[in-house]
């Protein structure tokens, strides 16, 4: 065997066992099998020259060449060792550790509940087509009013007590208004299904129950044949989304002038035989509120809802005091 | 409103019928029956007690001692008794030792001056039952001692709460009748007739009536009736009593009654204290006042409808009478009346003088006319039953034309079960609306022609969705199943506005550690003094606001958040706040607006230095508009524009995106702070979110990364507050080659050796080449040629 040859093979074996030995990463280590200890690497390159070797030689040498790629692969085997679980483990056998030391606090913000509310309904509602829309807060009487079949000096007017505004505009007692402002964009057309949750005001002084400004979302969904039936069921599906499970609902007769037949809405679990609770107030859109928007009542039929979210938003945390939504008190807003 | 479990029974038997059942079907299928009050219970145990010895008290001269019996054999109970109308042989209510009264007093063996007593002879009031307190209740007719009290027929009442506001469109049930007639339909039972007596015979003797035109009284009619003086009995007392009224006298109170069972109020007035034969109903005039019954001096006005006899006003029309023709004890002879006024007409003015009594409450509602003369005659029929010796001593007067209004309809039952989406039958639809008592007969298309009922027709006209409405609650809405609609799939989006805020709000409470605050829409004038605020005098304010000094709308959200600061920063060094909400302002014709703002402010305790929370506060703006839909900014310090009072006057900056105005942001007059008695630093920021909703709808161009390696340099320039860092930034760009990806300050460092007026800002510059990895020498030449190009625009290398 020519000695230069196994001289080559004795230098290479070695400075691959060094880098072996000197690297510091597992990702390292797969650098070397993947070029050194390649079918294209230097170390098995040499096997390219056997053709040269008198044929005596051939087989022994061929044998070297494997024996120390065997044993290079060996110890990268090994030196990967290092980098295992096992090894961390070991490592860090007598290391302290108490994952229940202070970490710090990242700071954080908070959504206003009423805010966390409004948005769960708003998905439900787009879950099912309707549109989220708004319309002013300061409206004047036409629209707050007039239009929704509360003429002037009417006794339907004291159903709320009105902010007004100098000059004769109101600060909205509801949010109904948005109805004949999404009728009237719709420009005559239906479906029309929209909600319009927004900020409402009455003249009353706040207790427990009661605040002067507070929130609703108005929902309205219009088409030609809608139904008693189908408000039922409309409703019935969002508020088992929003209470979670399913519930059932009872509908018992109410005024409010802009809708004919109107209704409370009760509800309780699907099931029980506990006490209903009054959820909600709706009805079929009155006729004049329809012709009012622009659409022909012998054609068009719709349901319009309005709920109460300061009360939602109150049922769901166990909130015992509304007048805390407009306090901006911290021991109440960093809740949430 | 009120109902009388025994008053309905009069007109309805409702026996076998719980107060339960009876509200839960008032409640489901007419009127929101909000609760009842079951008197009987808290009479349990209260029995009628025979006085058989009254004698005096040995320790006191106005207590008596007195023996009552309960009939039972035993021992009669020794009762001390304070009442000056008690008598041996009277028939008392009697509450043994261990009653609990209504008013929650149990009664206890005591002596009382030393003389022992067991039990208690009752007043009405301690029985909850009326209003007297002096004497103690004596009952009437032949009792057996020992009967339980809430045994007593007409004695105690179930009372039900009615919710007013769900029965406004519903004059009819004004009254006991109107339920009356309610229930009759709901349980199947007959509705008693009402006892009205004779007819009244008409002609014109007694006082002559006259309706001046444009009085607002369409019907006037009157009766006089002589002996009526006296007090009412027991049973009528405790029924006003529980319905709310307060028992006068009997001419008055049946009057009452009538209201209360009918709902029609009537008027009596005392006959010999009006001044002449004629009753007329006029305008006020200017300047005329009248003092009412409660001895208010109320000042008229043209508007309002007055009655009149011929010497003065005696009564403003539906709202109250005057204190100068009031029925006392004296009173023997009254002319009663009972008139068609005009529900607008007396609605105004009772607004205007600011006066509601329940008479007006049913006036309002536009009553049928027809219950005009149902009302005088119930009255002369109860008065000749409760005063056998009354005289009626006029013929009944009648002026004016108004008759019960005829509504009719025709209704397609087609559109009745499409719009309740039950299938009703027709015969079903007919039986509901006859009970009810409407006229149904069958028209040529398959439909009805309904005639409404005098009691249910209104001057507006009876449309078929009420008609809906009236089926749909007697066969009950229980019955309507569950259905969901069929239509077109649509998709649900939000308006573009509210979904740039509701993006901005998840930054700001996440990114920016922001709390969302909810703040009233008016600013409080302390708010506005504090902060100086400059409110033009025809800033939109309220009317009537609740609270004084908070009638003026906020001009932003920004000076009652800074008003919250000072809460905030007891529990921490730092307070971070944000409101998404309206401010309100007047537009240049004198119309008032309303814009939609998201206002953030940030305070921090031991900040030297403001500008530092200015810094941050443009990385919330930044972060901010990132969050509305990616939108490059630029800032732009305001030279000439005139800000609010609350912004420091040197340190405010605006908001633009491709020079539009999206929003302000700055320092916080240290002043301003100073006056809220704050030490901190604070800044604010204030955007527009219908402005940002407009840009957005540009978007935003993506473009391919490179998979070059980049390189990084920092490098730091000093500069004078003559150049702005926005400038630096544009001539690092000018002056760097394409490869510069990125420039982005990062720090600012002012003082140490730097000259006052001057500041050190570091940049991070990127460079990245699409095609190859740049060298060395590549950035070293951008370095130099960037160096070069800042030293142009006055900075210097640090």
């Amino acid at each position: 065997m020519p000695s230069s040859m196994k001289a080559r093979l004795d230098a290479l074996t070695a400075e691959v066992l060094a880098r072996i030995q000197a690297a510091e990463t597992a990702a390292a280590l797969e650098l070397i099998e993947q070029t050194d200890l390649a079918r294209k690497g230097e170390l098995l390159g040499l096997m390219r020259g056997i053709k040269d070797l008198p044929p005596e030689d051939r087989a022994a040498f061929g044998q070297s060449v494997n024996q120390a790629k065997t044993s290079l692969e060996a110890a990268v085997a090994e030196a990967k060792q290092a980098f295992t679980t096992a090894a961390v483990v070991a490592a860090t056998s007598d290391a302290c550790f108490d994952p229940t030391e202070p970490g710090g606090s990242l700071p954080g913000g908070h959504l206003h509940p009423v805010t966390q509310v409004r948005r769960e309904i708003e998905q439900i509602f787009m879950s099912l087509g309707f549109s989220v829309v708004d319309g002013p807060e300061m409206e004047t009487e036409e629209f707050n009013f007039d239009l929704l079949n509360i003429p002037a000096h009417h006794p339907a007017r004291d159903l709320q007590d009105t902010m007004w505004l100098e000059g004769g505009r109101v600060m909205r007692t509801h949010t109904s208004p948005v109805q004949l402002r999404a009728m009237r964009e719709a420009g005559g057309k239906v479906p029309v299904r929209v909600i319009a949750p927004g900020r409402v005001f009455r003249n009353e002084q706040p207790d427990a129950t009661h605040e002067h400004t507070f929130h609703q979302i108005e929902g309205l969904m219009l088409d030609e044949g809608v139904s008693v039936a189908d408000l039922k069921g409309v409703l019935r599906l969002v508020l088992s989304r929003i209470f979670g499970g399913s519930v059932e609902v009872r509908l018992r007769p109410h005024y409010f002038p802009f809708v004919e037949p109107g209704f409370e809405l009760d509800m309780r679990r699907t099931g029980s035989d506990g006490e209903w609770l009054e959820i909600l107030g709706c009805g079929m859109v009155h006729p004049e509120v329809l012709r009012a928007g622009g659409l022909d009542p012998d054609v068009v039929s719709g349901f319009a809802f309005g709920m109460g979210l300061d009360r939602l938003t109150m049922m769901r945390f166990g909130i015992e005091d509304v007048r805390w939504m407009m306090s901006g008190d911290p021991r109440f807003l960093t809740q949430f | 409103m009120d109902l009388s479990l025994n008053w309905l029974s009069d007109h309805v038997d409702l026996s076998g019928i719980d107060p339960q059942t009876l509200a839960h079907e008032l409640t489901m299928r007419t009127a929101l029956i909000e609760g009842f009050v079951d008197q009987r219970v808290g009479l349990s145990g209260v029995v009628v007690g025979e006085v058989l010895e009254c004698g005096p008290h040995p320790g006191a001269d106005r207590l008596r001692v007195c023996k009552v019996s309960t009939g039972d054999g035993s021992d009669p109970a020794h009762v001390v008794c304070g009442a000056p109308n008690v008598a041996a042989g009277q028939k008392v209510v009697y509450a043994p030792v261990g009653t609990r009264l209504p008013n929650g007093i149990k009664l206890k063996k005591a002596k009382i001056r030393g003389e022992p007593s067991e039990g208690m002879i009752c007043a009405e009031d301690e029985l909850g039952l009326g209003p007297e307190h002096d004497g103690i209740l004596v009952l009437e007719g032949s009792l057996e001692p020992g009967t339980p009290v809430s045994d007593l027929p007409g004695f105690a009442d179930v009372i039900f709460d009615i919710d007013n506001k769900s029965i406004t469109h519903r004059p009819d049930l004004w009254g006991q009748r109107g339920f009356a007639r309610e229930l009759a339909v709901i349980f199947s039972r007959e509705l008693k007739p009402l006892a009205l007596g004779e007819d009244l015979v008409a002609g014109d003797f007694g006082p002559a009536i006259e309706l001046e035109e444009g009085c607002g009284c369409s019907l006037y009619a009157g009766l006089c009736l002589d002996g009526v003086s006296g007090r009412s009995p027991d049973w009528l007392r405790f029924r006003l009593v529980a319905c709310g009224m307060r028992p006068i006298n009997l001419a008055v109170d049946l009057s009452n009654y009538v209201m209360l069972e009918l709902g029609q109020p009537t008027h009596p007035f005392d006959r010999d204290k009006l001044a002449g034969d004629r009753i007329t109903v006029r305008r006020g005039k200017d300047g005329e006042t009248l003092t009412t019954l409660d001895a208010v001096e109320r000042q008229l006005t043209p508007a309002d409808a007055v009655i009149s006899d011929g010497a003065r006003g005696v009564a403003i029309a539906g709202v109250m009478g005057s204190a100068d023709a009031e029925v006392s004890e004296e009173t023997s002879r009254v002319f009663l009346e009972s008139a068609s006024f005009d529900a607008v007409r007396v609605r105004k003015t009772s607004g205007r003088l600011g006066l509601r009594t329940e008479a007006l409450a049913r006036f309002e509602k536009g009553l049928d006319p027809g219950l005009v003369h149902t009302a005088v005659r119930r009255y002369a029929e109860l008065m000749r039953q409760l005063a056998p010796s009354m005289k009626i001593h006029s013929t009944y007067r009648v002026v004016g034309d108004a008759v019960s209004p005829k509504n009719r309809l025709s209704l397609d039952t087609e559109m009745v079960r499409r719009r309740l989406g039950l299938s009703v039958a027709d015969d079903e639809m007919t039986a509901a609306l006859t009970s009810l008592g409407y006229e149904v007969s069958s028209n040529e298309s398959g439909g009805f022609e309904v005639e409404v009922p005098a009691w249910r027709a209104s001057s507006q006209g009876t449309l078929p969705e009420d008609l809906v409405e009236e089926i749909g609650r007697i066969v009950g809405y229980e019955r309507i199943d569950v259905e969901h609609p069929v239509g077109p799939m649509l998709i649900g989006t939000r308006a573009p506005t509210m979904a740039v805020e509701e993006n901005v709000r998840d930054v700001l409470a996440t990114r920016a550690s922001c709390t969302e605050v909810y703040s009233y829409s008016t600013v409080r004038d302390k708010t506005a003094e504090l902060l100086q605020l400059e409110l033009s005098d025809d800033h939109p304010r309220l009317v009537n606001a609740l609270q004084k000094g908070a009638s003026r709308l906020r001009p932003s959200v920004v000076p009652e958040l800074l008003m919250r600061l000072e809460t905030w920063l007891r529990q921490s060094s730092e307070a971070r706040l944000f409101e998404v909400g309206r401010s309100y302002s007047r537009r240049a014709d004198g119309s008032p607006t309303e814009h939609r703002e998201i206002a953030v402010v940030i305070a921090r305790r031991d900040e030297g230095d403001d500008r530092e929370l200015v810094r941050e506060m443009r990385a919330v703006a930044e972060a901010a508009l990132q969050g509305a839909g990616r939108l490059p900014p630029t800032f732009a310090v305001d030279e000439e524009e005139v800000h609010a009072s609350w912004w420091h006057p040197r340190r405010v900056a605006r908001l633009e995106i491709d020079g539009r105005r999206v929003g302000t942001f700055g320092a916080i007059d240290p002043g301003a702070l100073a006056r809220l008695d704050l030490d901190v630093a604070a800044a604010a920021l204030v955007l527009d979110s219908d402005a940002l909703a407009e840009c957005l709808e540009a978007g935003s161009a993506y473009q391919s990364p490179s998979r070059q390696p980049p390189a990084h340099i920092d490098l730091a320039f000093v500069a004078s507050y003559d150049v702005s860092t926005d400038e630096l930034v544009s001539a690092i760009r000018s002056a760097g080659p394409r490869t510069l990806k990125k420039v982005e300050p990062f720090d600012v460092f002012r003082g140490g050796t730097l000259a006052e007026g001057e500041r050190s800002i570091a940049f991070h510059l990127t460079f990245q080449s699409k095609d190859k990895t740049l060298s060395e020498n590549d950035v070293n030449r951008a370095r130099d040629r960037i160096v070069k190009g800042v030293e142009e625009v006055g900075a210097r290398l640090r």
